[in-house]
């Protein structure tokens, strides 16, 4: 049987890149669980066509603590990705699941840094995230409304 | 607790014994004791909290101290004697009986000193001081205690030191019980928890922490894992550091609160400019409509939190997931997926171990051989049923969310977009009506100094906040840091089969831990509504229908303050007069003192009040002659002729309680005695 919510553990990586964003905002913050905010980069990259391969890695996250409100999300990329080419079938094969996390590893990445440069960038001093700053959260969320809301040419 | 009777040997003014026995019958709770100023009424009070808490000086010596000269003492002894007497030890004492609960105290407590010559008096440090106690039936217990601490003991159950003054208090320092210092604000809240015995929760909590600690060395006694000792290891490093940066946070809050009283100080005697007392009271309802809106908005904050870390991927990849709906949905995927017959079934008859078509068995190579093994080929693909069933109906509750969540997104950037204008307006508002004050206050030569120190102190209570916040993210880091901790051995432990029986125990403590915490939380909470709507309520009733409409309401903050609000939901604690904060003071003390008595019609409530009526107006002194006589267990009155006028003498005596009347008469220089009127029925006030 394959289990849905990962409970046979592997490990998901962040770059080391972007570590410092991830910690001031999950665990100094508390805008996010680790795995949401990571779910959140990979659906921007994705969204926007940009992949970004991590070239160190930083710490990684444990499947088992993937959030179950997040899985049906990353598997929804899964499936419409024409480069991880997401038959439902393939999902029988837990090796396919957990490489088709190594693309959306790059997908993360790749949303991280839109996020970087179009929300982060004034409270970013070249190495971390100011942990002054409080409006994080209505910064992120109106990019996504922006994003939603952008017209596609 | 009730006092019985007062006696007092080379006390202060009161040469030889002299004696104030409170009263004959129970139900004549009110005693009089009538003296003009300087005739020693304070004196009494002085002995009292002399006796009880080895009090040398009251609030009043206090604010006094710095016009005292260096080196001016207050003489307990009788000054008299100890001229006459020179070089020769006199001892003052005196002795408090007073009942509790059924059981009868008398306490007595001395004070020796010497006169060497005109300007040297030397007074012991310590003074000697015993109780004895004697129970209901008349039993006396037979260790007689002779130590402060043990006494202090006892005391701390009938009432505390930390919240004497609140029983014992003197009319014309009564303010200061509203607005207390940081120290004072402290031990004041431990007092009332007391009172109402909150404190015993939170005892109970230390002690289980302490049970949690020992479990803790006993379960790791029992693992040899390094990587357990490494962790338990560092869980101590971390709550040294969490400590250390608790006790920052303290001193910083110290500081800053000494800032604030600084700033207060300077703005209050600003203030007495007209203009600018104008300035201050729109900045005040300036400021607290700026905290309203921040409060607000920290509340949308954490929703926009919460639809970040819920919703905001789901919005973002909407067209996917509709894609993916479409894509479970169709016809083939539940041809492929969705087969009601079990695999292992199919294989049992395919290979002849299960008969289910009546007991027939199904040859190898015939029709229905090859039918069935077709079917079992489609059912290969259901070992995916559980996760495509799953997947399906998650994608099909987040798709039926989806126009609430766009909704939701769209009407929480529009809020916060207002807020945010309306903090900004508000804000600007305040810095010109800032300006405005700075100009005022240059335009005045006398305030300029002053209007320079408040601009510097404000700078550094700002500075102070900064570093608070930025303490306050260390401290929660290392908190964090604590409970990931916590969260690690606990998993390492869960591994441990051996350990499981002491790791439940563990459990239970922390459950236990976290559920008194809560309890504590509730029943505080809801003690302090209760403390505010009653004392609301009681202070109605003290107060007369034309200062009924000033205060609108009383407020008991966390720290067990009083805060009074006016109609508009302002704080006016400091513009009130200072007869209003009496009342609002007793108030606070009558229901308090009914809460802690589980809310009894009968409280047990001693009142103790010099200068009571010196700063009430006249409807509110009738008002509280009334109440208070009804409410009050016993109630002792220092008066001097002007606070006992015909008026009170009838108002007093209507009350039919009046136990007893004192007259105090000055018989020479720094020499008082006390008469006792004997008949009470006959006018007694002069004027």
């Amino acid at each position: 049987m394959i289990d849905f919510y990962l409970s046979d553990n592997f490990p998901i990586w962040k770059s080391k890149k972007y570590e410092n964003i991830y910690d001031v905002l999950v665990n100094k913050k508390h805008l996010f669980k680790m795995s949401e905010l990571f779910t959140l980069c990979a659906t921007i990259g994705f969204k926007n066509g940009t992949k970004l391969p991590i070239v160190k890695r930083g710490t990684e996250m444990r499947s088992e603590h993937f959030r179950k409100d997040c899985l049906p999300v990353v598997y929804s990329m899964i499936v419409n990705d024409p480069c991880i080419g997401g038959d439902i079938d393939k999902f029988e094969d837990y090796e396919f699941i957990k490489s088709a996390f190594k693309k959306i590893e790059e997908y993360a990445e790749g949303g991280m840094q839109i996020l970087h440069q179009e929300v982060f960038e004034d409270k970013w001093d070249g190495s971390s995230l100011d942990e002054e700053y409080d409006e994080y959260e209505i910064d992120i969320l109106r990019y996504v409304y922006d994003e939603q809301n952008k017209e596609i040419f | 607790m009730r006092l019985i009777e007062l006696e007092l040997n080379n006390f202060r003014q009161f040469q030889g014994k002299q004696k104030i026995h409170f009263f004959d019958k129970r139900e004549n709770s009110i005693s009089i004791i009538l003296g003009i100023n300087g005739e020693g009424k304070t004196g009494i009070l002085r002995a009292v909290l002399f006796c009880l808490y080895g009090i040398k000086y009251l609030a009043q010596d206090k604010s006094d101290f710095k016009s005292r000269k260096k080196g001016e003492k207050i003489h307990l002894v009788n000054l008299n004697l100890l001229d006459k007497n020179m070089g020769t030890p006199i001892k003052a004492e005196v002795k408090l009986t007073f009942e509790h609960n059924s059981n009868v105290y008398e306490m007595k407590r001395t004070q020796t000193a010497i006169k060497y010559d005109k300007d040297t008096t030397e007074e012991e440090e310590v003074s000697d001081v015993e109780m004895i106690v004697t129970d209901e039936s008349g039993n006396t217990y037979p260790d007689k205690i002779t130590s402060d601490i043990g006494i202090q003991k006892v005391l701390k159950n009938i009432i505390d030191k930390n919240i004497k003054d609140f029983f014992f208090f003197d009319g014309e320092q009564i303010k200061k019980l509203s607005t207390p210092d940081e120290e004072r604000r402290r031990k004041v809240k431990e007092g009332i928890m007391g009172l109402l015995q909150i404190d015993k929760i939170n005892k109970s909590v230390e002690l289980l922490e302490k049970l949690r600690g020992k479990q803790k060395v006993r379960i790791s006694k029992q693992t040899s894992d390094t990587k357990l000792d490494a962790l338990q290891e560092k869980e101590k490093k971390l709550e040294i550091q969490r400590d250390n940066q608790k006790n920052e946070i303290e001193i910083l809050n110290e500081e800053i609160a000494k800032l604030t009283e600084e700033i207060e100080k300077i703005e209050s005697q600003l203030s007495e400019n007209k203009e600018i007392k104008e300035l201050f009271k729109k900045r005040k309802q300036m400021n607290e409509i700026l905290e309203v809106k921040r409060s607000a908005l920290s509340e949308l904050k954490s929703n926009c939190k919460k639809f970040l870390s819920q919703c905001s991927y789901n919005i973002i990849l909407e067209e996917s997931i509709i894609k993916t709906k479409n894509i479970l949905s169709q016809d083939s995927i539940e041809d492929k997926y969705f087969s009601e017959i079990k695999p292992d079934i199919l294989d049992d008859i395919l290979d002849g171990s299960r008969r289910c078509f009546c007991d027939k068995e199904i040859l190898k190579g015939s029709p229905e051989y090859e039918k069935l093994n077709n079917l079992r080929l489609r059912c290969k693909r259901t070992k995916l049923y559980d996760f495509v069933t799953i997947f399906k109906d998650q994608i099909g509750n987040i798709i039926g969310k989806d126009k609430e969540m766009q909704e939701e997104l769209l009407e929480l950037l529009k809020k916060t977009r207002s807020l945010k204008d309306e903090i900004s307006t508000a804000k600007e508002e305040v810095e010109k009506i800032n300006d405005l004050i700075k100009d005022h206050s240059q335009n005045e030569e006398n305030l300029k100094q002053k209007e320079k120190n408040l601009r510097s102190f404000k700078k550094s209570e700002s500075e102070y906040n900064s570093k608070k916040i930025e303490f306050n993210i260390k401290l929660k880091e290392i908190e964090n840091n604590i409970a990931k901790n916590t969260e690690e051995q606990k998993s390492m432990l869960d591994k441990e089969e051996r350990l499981k029986k002491d790791v439940r125990k563990l459990e239970y403590i922390d459950s236990l831990i976290s559920n008194f915490k809560k309890v504590v939380n509730f029943y505080s909470n809801e003690m302090r509504n209760k403390l505010s709507l009653e004392t609301t309520s009681m202070l109605k009733k003290l107060m007369s229908n034309e200062d009924e409409n000033i205060i609108d309401e009383i407020e008991i903050d966390e720290n067990y303050e009083i805060k009074a609000k006016g109609w508009d939901g302002t704080s006016i604690l400091l513009d009130i007069s200072s007869g209003q904060n009496e009342l609002v003071s007793l108030s606070f003390i009558i229901t308090l003192a009914k809460l802690a008595s589980g809310s009894q019609e009968k409280m047990d409530l001693l009142l103790f009040m010099d200068s009571a009526f010196g700063n009430i107006s006249g409807e509110n002194r009738d008002n509280m002659i009334k109440y208070i006589s009804k409410i009050a267990s016993q109630w002792i009155l220092l008066l001097t002729d002007t606070e006992f006028t015909k008026i009170e003498e009838e108002k007093l005596k209507k009350t039919n309680k009046i136990g007893c009347i004192y007259k105090l008469n000055q018989i020479e220089k720094g020499r008082v005695e006390i008469e006792k009127i004997s008949d009470i029925s006959q006018g007694i006030a002069g004027r």
